[in-house]
């Protein structure tokens, strides 16, 4: 099941391979679990997506991929990540240093939090480009604002100059990919980069890293609530639920037969743009909080298909056709809708 | 009985001389119309930097037009201040975009949500807890009365938007402007909370306002669109009109740019290039819509577009009487 997706392939190691990860966190005292033994496997050069709702580990876990878990005072009890074959979990700072921006980076929902405001954007560029590549201040300016050119920044030798507040909200998501990719990494995690902005510039960013992705051979990780943003730019899916993976495959074939309960759910609360009068079904109830103790299905009191077996016996992930992955005991017992 | 916003103008100076000259104006709303009728919804569209908070704020008494008024019912905004302005806001209530900074996290959520009914003096004392209850059973929150004495951090998202709402509707006004309503929630949150507000409105005949940049939340709810770009409606109508039939450039990008669960591949975006931000303050020659348009013309440049009626819709665009194929999504390329 590790080995997910990455089969059929004869291509160099995945670019990001998480194995059984288990991270807590502590509140008041007491350990919670929020990642309960995840696997998930970025094959070289694919965009894969996870999608979820809040408190579902997405970002918990695309962090820990960085070993930033400290700053979000979470760790990691158990499991294994590997970022281009390098292990993450139990790394040095120094052999972290040399992952971080260089082999993978990440960008941000909120740029704004993620710029500091007293540098210009082209200073905060060239820093990592001047640390990992050793290069004098001069090429490390110019690299700089080859980035921000690739990002689709419009005249990147003025603008470099740019503190972050004179930027508008798309361009600064633009200046936080150009920064991400200065350094040309093999993987490049998108968390909820491009939840923030208008449709339109939305558009725009999307299809920015499609081409990137392209020209810098680069696998992409995509985490979102939008299934459309996934339907549009992932070849595969990972749909997450309160700290699990629950569905995984490729995208077109999750959304067109969905296997899960709870992927069929989230399909229904996108609304159709044609059809106004369609219901908007949502699902009901909320995520568990995290730490509850749950026997059984964690999705089982949310779902419509529950039988007394879901309460009680927790399903394991099965491998349904090659690449396609769920966990449910319903599964095959139950028609799920899915979009046409 | 509505509320109406006809031809407001709200600019702002944004650059001054030494001496203190306004030397760059920006008009934030430019004669903008509307009417929210009781049992109707009017969404206000467009990206951020467009217009549509200010236009909100105008429509809630927060902020004075330049030109243009606001009439309640019938009565005047403009010619009202300090209590009487509080009776009209009354009817007039609001829900922010994010119900986590709306709600102060130090105030239990009864006190919340009954003190709109203190500050309009609505009510016994007494009855004020059975009012919100009340009211937390129409949007769909209902809660035991000791639960009233919770804390907003202890509810999740949708539950917090779901009390914001309740909040605007304890003194049962006649018109509710929703600024982003659902923008901050999960999408299964989304859903409900979408449903919710359309059946409050079945059920009490208020009248919404909603503001969004999201057309497909717009497309559920509304009844009138009017879409805004950098301060000036570019097109306005019916919203089965509007977003099944878009006739202005700008409401078409708008819609090819929603992501899509269906069909994988999408149209590039736009073809010309974006990237500047709407914040421009370049003279108001010509349509402000041109650097984008892939419609553009001479005669763009120098000649602003009004707002002309062509079939059930309102349009500002030189070229869409005759450039622009009636609901093809596809107009670029061939022109």
């Amino acid at each position: 099941m590790t080995e997910l997706g990455n089969v059929a392939r004869r291509e160099p190691a995945p670019a990001l391979k998480i194995t059984d990860l288990v991270i807590e966190t502590e509140a008041d005292g007491v350990t919670i679990e929020l990642l309960h033994g995840v696997s998930l496997s970025v094959p070289a050069g694919e965009c894969v997506g996870i999608v979820g709702e809040s408190g579902a580990g997405k970002s918990v876990m695309m962090s820990a991929a960085l070993g930033l878990c400290e700053l979000s005072g979470t760790r990691v009890t158990s499991g294994s990540i590997e970022v281009g074959g390098v292990e993450i979990v139990g790394a040095s700072a120094r052999v972290l240093n040399k992952v971080r921006g260089n082999v993978a980076a990440i960008v941000f929902q909120e740029p704004s939090v993620s710029l500091d405001p007293s540098f210009t954007i082209g200073a905060q560029i060239a820093e990592p480009v001047r640390w990992h590549r050793r290069v004098s201040r001069q090429e490390a300016w110019d690299r700089a604002i080859e980035a921000l050119r690739l990002a689709g920044f419009p005249n990147p030798e003025r603008r470099a100059k740019d503190y972050p507040h004179m930027l508008s909200g798309g361009l600064k998501q633009r200046a936080m990919i150009a920064l991400a990719i200065s350094c040309e990494p093999q993987l490049l995690i998108a968390d909820e980069a491009t939840t923030a902005l208008d449709v339109t510039i939305q558009a725009q960013v999307l299809d920015l890293l499609a081409e990137l992705r392209e020209r810098l051979d680069m696998s992409m990780v995509l985490v979102t609530h939008d299934l459309g943003v996934v339907a549009q730019t992932c070849s595969e899916v990972s749909v997450m639920y309160a700290g699990e993976i629950v569905e995984a495959g490729r995208t077109s074939d999750v959304f067109a037969a969905p296997a899960h309960p709870y992927t069929e759910g989230l399909l229904r609360c996108v609304p159709d743009r044609l059809d106004r009068e369609a219901a908007l079904v949502g699902i009901p109830g909320d995520v568990p909080a995290a730490g509850s103790r749950v026997d059984g299905c964690r999705f089982a009191a949310r779902c419509s298909y529950a039988e007394q077996r879901c309460k009680v016996e927790a399903p394991e992930l099965q491998a349904i056709e090659e690449g396609r992955t769920v966990r449910c005991h319903r599964f095959g017992e139950v028609d799920l809708e899915g979009v046409t | 009985m509505t509320l109406v916003g006809r031809d407001l103008v709200k600019a702002y100076v944004i650059e001054r001389s030494i001496f203190g000259r306004p030397r760059a104006v920006r008009k934030a709303v430019d004669d903008v119309s509307l009417v929210v009728e009781p049992g109707r919804t009017f969404a206000l569209v467009g990206e951020s930097g467009s217009g549509k908070t200010t236009t909100a704020e105008l429509m809630l008494g927060l902020n004075r037009p330049d030109a243009g008024s606001v009439t309640v019912d019938g009565a005047d905004l403009g010619s009202f201040s300090g209590r009487q302005l509080r009776e009209v806001r009354r009817n007039v209530q609001v829900v922010f975009q994010d119900p986590a900074s709306a709600l102060d996290p130090t105030q239990r959520v009864g006190s919340a949500l009954s003190e709109p009914l203190a500050i309009h003096r609505s009510g016994a004392r007494s009855s004020r807890r059975q009012t919100v209850l009340e009211t937390l059973d129409l949007v769909g929150l209902p809660l035991q009365p000791r639960d009233l004495d919770r804390y907003p951090a202890e509810f999740s998202g949708g539950q917090r938007q779901r009390l914001a709402i309740a909040r605007a509707l304890v003194l049962r006004p006649r018109y509710l402007v929703l600024d982003e309503p659902v923008s901050a929630l999960d999408v299964s949150t989304q859903a409900r909370v979408l449903t919710t507000l359309r059946d409050l409105q079945a059920e009490t005949g208020v009248g919404y306002l909603l503001i969004s940049h999201d057309l497909s939340v717009v497309r559920q709810v509304a009844d009138d669109v009017a879409v805004m770009y950098r301060g000036k409606v570019v097109e306005q109508g019916s919203a089965n009109d509007v977003l099944g039939s878009p006739r202005h450039p700008y409401t078409h990008a708008l819609l090819d740019a929603v992501p899509r669960l269906s069909a994988r591949s999408r149209q590039p975006t736009f073809s010309g290039d974006v990237v500047e931000s709407p914040d421009a303050t370049q003279s108001s020659e010509g349509c402000a819509y041109r650097p984008r348009c892939p419609l553009s013309t001479d005669r763009c440049a120098h000649e602003v577009p009004e707002l002309r009626v062509v079939g059930d819709a309102a349009v500002a665009c030189h070229n869409v009487l005759n450039a622009v194929p009636v609901a093809s999504p596809t107009m670029r390329g061939d022109l």
